[in-house]
């Protein structure tokens, strides 16, 4: 009976850790970091994704003026702020990127469909679930990924 | 039979033939009268379209089928008539030939005549007459009557009581009259004495001067004043009729008819009228009155129209506060009359009204409302040292939402979406207000915090309504700005000379510019912050100028200070302007490159990637 509880309890320290424990996710971008600070003992890095841009032009409307020329009547709306910063930050190595071998990725994003298929609020609702990764295409291998431990920082306007 | 069949069938023919000739003359004659007949419909229709054209603005109103407001080409015909009276006196005064006459009374205004026809057949007009020192408590008409060939002109004056003057103000309400009433003959060569005049309006005795009293069958020479002729402004109201009479038929000079009750009455066509009109029908078979003593005059009284109109729309809660709130109702009264746009003008007083009742408080020669929320806040406190400075860029941006514009603005302290430092909206309505909001958190932050939100917005609502009124932006229903442009495809927008074009081309070329280079987003109000729509300076660069010039920086608190000249050396004061500058800007591509530029100076670029961190521990108390 003793030993039936102390497994009970065990399981539920198991199973409450294993609930604290977030998972990795890895947001593979191509683009550059813009911005970028290295010297000796320090590396940061900051990379971008702006979900304003999928929303942002509305198809031109093509007219001809007077002359006969052609004009492109353009409406767009202004920002609506859905940007999202990952900052990497490693100051005397106490963020070192991490090698990942490509078989043990499961969770994972890429750029393109990020900006253009998902929803801003239903990615950062998903983001802060896991611990996030950048995978920068610059650095991989044929079988290893370097992926960089990132924190999330949401743009705030003015 | 046969010969018969044969006549008969030739009768036929011959009938036929004639029957043809007939019904094709028939056609002809109702052809060449469809003809005929279009023609004439053609032509009158051609003829009355021009005579529509022509006459267009000679629109007559016409109040209880008596009463005519003239305007446009008809009110010209009669100036006319008043003009040649009134020079021909002044060229007998003077022995001058000049076109205007220039007399003490003012100027005459013939945008609107009243025009009535009385019992009698008198025509009477009504003119205003346009004081060169306006009175609140003084209104003056000049009155024309004309009736078989005779002709006389009065100036009548209105005097207010004090009381009475107050409470028009509020309501515009003419109805309840107390004071003077002057009448002043002017001209006249008819033979028929004036009436001496006891006067009542409504159910209250007023004063008549000088209400006539015989000897002034021709008063040449007896001007009191006169005036220029002039179109003019449309600020007065549908007119009162005023109806005058001695209360006796007889041909008396009236000398004798003191104690006579003798009556102005006031019949006002759109409110019914006030009193019992003693006008009785003419009856045909008795003979006509060659000097009535009775006729009907219209009154032209002051009344902004838009004042009236807002009055009207006004809530019974905010209208009783109004009445009880003397100084601010001058100002609005005053505001609203001043205004080039009547619309926008109520919902700017509707707006003030209810920002003056919660606590608020109105700029009203800057058109600017700042929100009970904003009152004594220190984002207030730093605004009104921002402001102080005439010749600074705050100080001018300010002063785009005075009166020669269309456009206000409102000043909060709120919750903003995302928890933004500040945002500025738009109207889609017609009240082209802006309302700026700085977030609880900034005022719970530092002054710089402070500073540059109130900069950095007050620079979107400049920018926004120089775009709107330019007719580039248009706003959605939630405020936020819709940038509609047109960009030709054979132009390079990039190597166009911008201080050739006019405020709003060269706000086209730089926009399309950017669409040229692919860097077009919705990121664009933030994009246009680094453009050359100054002379000299971008946005961006007046802003860091500002804060340079006009942050006190001497009473700054002292670690933060010695952190910033650790870091910045003695020039700190221009790095940390220039760096708080750039807040807000982040996502542009000149960020990246003014970010970047710093990319071997560590200490600089850690603590500029940082500064919205760095500036929440400086100075926080205004004074």
């Amino acid at each position: 009976m003793k030993n039936t509880i102390n497994l009970i309890c065990l399981l539920i320290f198991i199973n409450s850790f294993s609930q604290e424990q977030k998972k990795n996710i890895y947001i593979f971008i191509n683009q550059k970091p813009t911005l970028q600070i290295k010297n000796d003992t320090l590396n940061i890095q900051q990379f971008e994704i702006n979900f304003d841009v999928k929303s942002s032009i509305n198809p031109i409307h093509l007219t001809i003026d007077k002359s006969g020329n052609l004009i492109k009547n353009l409406t767009i709306k202004s920002s609506s702020n859905e940007i999202v910063k990952f900052k990497y930050e490693n100051i005397k190595s106490n963020n070192i990127p991490l090698l990942i071998n490509k078989k043990n990725i499961f969770n994972f994003l890429i750029y393109d469909e990020i900006v253009s298929q998902i929803k801003f609020k239903n990615f950062m609702n998903i983001l802060n679930t896991f611990n996030v990764y950048i995978i920068n295409a610059e650095y991989n291998s044929e079988e290893y990924f370097m992926a960089k431990k990132v924190n999330i920082e949401k743009y705030i306007g003015l | 039979m046969i010969s018969l069949v044969h006549i008969s069938k030739t009768f036929s023919s011959f009938g036929k033939t004639i029957f043809i000739n007939f019904i094709n003359q028939i056609i002809m004659k109702t052809k060449t009268k469809i003809q005929k007949l279009l023609f004439v419909i053609v032509t009158a229709f051609l003829l009355f379209s021009c005579e529509k054209e022509l006459y267009e603005d000679s629109i007559k109103k016409d109040y209880n089928g008596k009463t005519e407001i003239l305007i446009g080409k008809e009110a010209e015909k009669v100036a006319l008539r008043l003009k040649n009276i009134l020079e021909s006196r002044s060229t007998l005064d003077n022995g001058s030939l000049a076109r205007t006459i220039t007399l003490d009374i003012g100027t005459i205004n013939y945008d609107e005549i009243v025009k009535i026809i009385d019992t009698y057949g008198k025509e009477n007009y009504t003119f205003e007459i346009r004081y060169p020192i306006e009175d609140d408590k003084k209104f003056g008409n000049l009155i024309l009557q004309e009736k078989d060939n005779y002709t006389t002109v009065k100036l009548i004056e209105y005097y207010m009581t004090d009381a009475f003057a107050q409470e028009y103000k509020l309501n515009y309400d003419l109805k309840q009259f107390q004071g003077n009433i002057k009448f002043i003959p002017i001209y006249t060569d008819n033979p028929c004495p004036d009436p001496e005049l006891i006067v009542q309006i409504g159910n209250v005795p007023a004063n008549c001067i000088g209400c006539g009293g015989g000897s002034n069958n021709n008063n040449n020479g007896n001007i009191p004043g006169g005036g220029t002729i002039n179109p003019g402004g449309n600020n007065y109201s549908e007119p009162l009729i005023i109806t005058i009479t001695d209360g006796d038929t007889s041909q008396d000079s009236g000398e004798d008819n003191t104690d006579v009750p003798n009556w102005i009455i006031w019949n006002p066509p759109t409110f019914g009228k006030l009193s019992i009109d003693p006008i009785t029908p003419t009856d045909p078979t008795t003979p006509e009155d060659p000097c009535p003593q009775t006729t009907e005059i219209g009154i032209l009284y002051p009344v902004d129209k838009c004042s009236k109109t807002f009055l009207e729309h006004l809530d019974n809660t905010s209208r009783k506060w109004l009445y009880t709130h003397n100084e601010v109702h001058n100002d609005i009264m005053n505001y609203i009359k001043n205004s080039p746009n009547c619309d926008g003008a109520n919902e700017f007083a509707k707006d003030a009204i209810d920002s003056f009742r919660n606590g608020g408080e109105v700029d009203f020669e800057n058109k600017i409302i700042y929100d009970p929320t904003f009152m004594y806040t220190k984002t207030d406190c730093i605004h009104k040292k921002l402001k102080t400075n005439s010749n600074d860029f705050y100080y001018q941006m300010l002063s785009t939402f005075d009166n020669n514009t269309n456009y206000n603005l409102t000043f909060k302290v709120g919750n903003t979406p995302n928890g933004d430092w500040g945002i500025t909206k738009g109207s889609s309505t017609t009240s082209n207000n802006y309302i700026i909001t700085i977030s609880q958190n900034i005022e719970n932050g530092s002054n710089l915090m402070r500073t540059v939100t109130l900069c950095h917005e007050l620079i979107h609502a400049y920018m926004l309504s120089t775009l709107e009124s330019s007719g580039l932006i248009t706003f959605d229903i939630n405020g936020d700005p819709i940038l509609n442009i047109n960009c030709a495809t054979g132009t390079n927008y990039n190597t166009i000379n911008l201080n050739t074009l006019s405020i709003s081309d060269r706000f086209v070329a730089l926009l399309c510019a950017l669409n040229q280079n692919g860097t077009l987003t919705q990121q664009w109000t933030h994009d246009l912050f680094n453009s050359a729509n100054f002379d000299v300076n971008t946005y961006r660069q007046e802003l860091e100028n500002l804060i340079y010039n006009e942050y006190d920086w001497n009473n700054e608190d002292i670690n933060f200070k010695n952190q910033a000249i650790i870091v910045f050396g003695s020039n700190w004061k221009h790095e940390i302007a220039k760096g708080v500058s750039w807040i807000g800007l982040e996502n542009t591509q000149e960020y990246t490159t003014f970010i970047n530029s710093y990319s071997t100076d560590i200490p600089k670029i850690l603590y500029l990637t940082d500064i919205r961190n760095k500036i929440s521990t400086a100075n926080n108390n205004c004074l």
